[in-house]
Formats: structure tokens, sequence, C-alpha cells
């Protein structure tokens, strides 16, 4: 997959664990996993919007796009 | 899947297991009879077994009772892992891919073994070979079906993964 989601970057820098993420964001570990690891194939703008919001950041921030 | 709709499979899967059931009976108790055992639904007094087409005899008479038996147990096998991974919240399951093909093909062997088995054995050498327009378009339509539950599996794995 081109798109990298680069949730870890942004969990550090708030100092944030993957459990306490996926909490406030309403989705399970494993999505959140999934989504971590690259094998994600679509997101919502919904979880994009709950993830900016928990994270403080813009969608740039968390997404990347590699050729 | 709403509760409304589930139960409704779980009911249509009961009537399709009863009839399936019925419709093995039917066939094994024909079988039977077309051997010379009982005269419940044949007069074996009528049945012919010709010398000289005994192989092709013998394969529909075969044919027809493995195909039956592959056709009901396929269709029981689909609904059963309908309802098995609907539980687990999955809608389409992977594995009736494969089923609904064999059901496919099973279900046209034994259309035309249950429409050429009476003939065969009743007429013998001088029976035709037939092949009912309904046996083909049937085929067909469940082909097309296991086709698109390709697709439906595709798109819920897909949409399994959009976070």
């Amino acid at each position: 997959m081109s798109i990298i989601v680069n949730v870890d970057v942004m969990l550090a820098k708030r100092k944030m664990s993957s459990g306490e993420l996926a909490e406030k964001i309403g989705i399970t570990q494993a999505n959140l996993s999934i989504l971590k690891t690259g094998k994600a194939r679509a997101i919502r703008f919904s979880t994009l919007e709950a993830l900016c919001r928990v994270l403080d950041c813009q969608p740039g921030d968390i997404l990347e796009y590699r050729d | 899947m709403k509760t409304k709709s589930r139960k409704e499979i779980y009911g249509l899967s009961i009537v399709v297991a009863i009839l399936c059931t019925l419709r093995i009976i039917w066939v094994i108790i024909e079988s039977f009879n077309y051997l010379g055992i009982g005269e419940l639904l044949v007069m074996n007094s009528s049945v012919i077994w010709s010398e000289e087409i005994m192989p092709i005899q013998i394969t529909v008479f075969i044919c027809r009772i493995v195909f039956n038996l592959l056709f009901s147990g396929a269709i029981c096998i689909f609904l059963f892992n309908l309802i098995k991974e609907n539980k687990n919240g999955v809608i389409f399951p992977h594995k009736n891919i494969i089923v609904l093909y064999i059901a496919t093909g099973s279900f046209f062997v034994s259309s035309i073994c249950n429409q050429n088995i009476a003939p065969l054995l009743h007429w013998g050498e001088n029976a035709p070979l037939v092949i009912n327009v309904d046996t083909v378009l049937y085929t067909i339509l469940l082909l097309i079906f296991a086709f698109i539950y390709k697709i439906a599996v595709n798109i819920s794995e897909e949409n399994n993964l959009t976070i």
C-alpha cells in the first residue's frame, strides 16, 4: 500500500498508548493495529476525524504517500 | 445482520434442510426400486437392465445417487456455513464460494441423470438422451449467483479492512 499511516509518531509525541487511542476513537485495538501496519484498505472520514481530534493534528501529519 | 433477517434465514434453512433430506430419501428409495427391491415408487417389473447399454445405465444410476447427495449436501453446507459464520459477524463466508461451485456442477449432473434414468431403465437402447433447457438455464443462473457471491465476499473482506 502506498499510503502510510504514521500513528506511532503522533502517539509518541502525545505520550499515549495504542490501547488508549483505540478506546478514545472508538475502534478496536485489532483495527488500530491493521491501520498502523498498513494492512487497511481504506479509512473512513469519521475515523480520520477522530484520529486528528484525539491526537490534535492534521490529516497530513498522519497520512503519508510513498511511491 | 438484523434479527429479523437472521430469523428468516434460519427458518428458510430448516425448510431447505427438510426438503434436501426428503429429496435424498426419494432418490434412494427409487434407486432400490430400480434394483428390484420394493415397488414403492417404481414398478420394477418394467425395469430393463440391458446388457448392451449396461455401462451407461450403471453410470447414470450411480451418478444420480452420488450427485444428488452432493447437491443436497452442498446446499445444506452452504446454509450451515452461512448461519455459523453469521454468529461471528461474517455475512459472506469465504468457504461458501467453492461450495456454490460444487453445488452448481452437481446440480447439472444430477438433473441430467434424473431426467434420463427412467427412459434408460424402461426403454433400454431406445431411450433418447434428454437434456432439458430448464436444467441448462438453472445451472447458468446458479453459476451467475456463485460469481456474484464471490464478488460479495471480496467486497465484504475489503470492507472489513476499512477502518
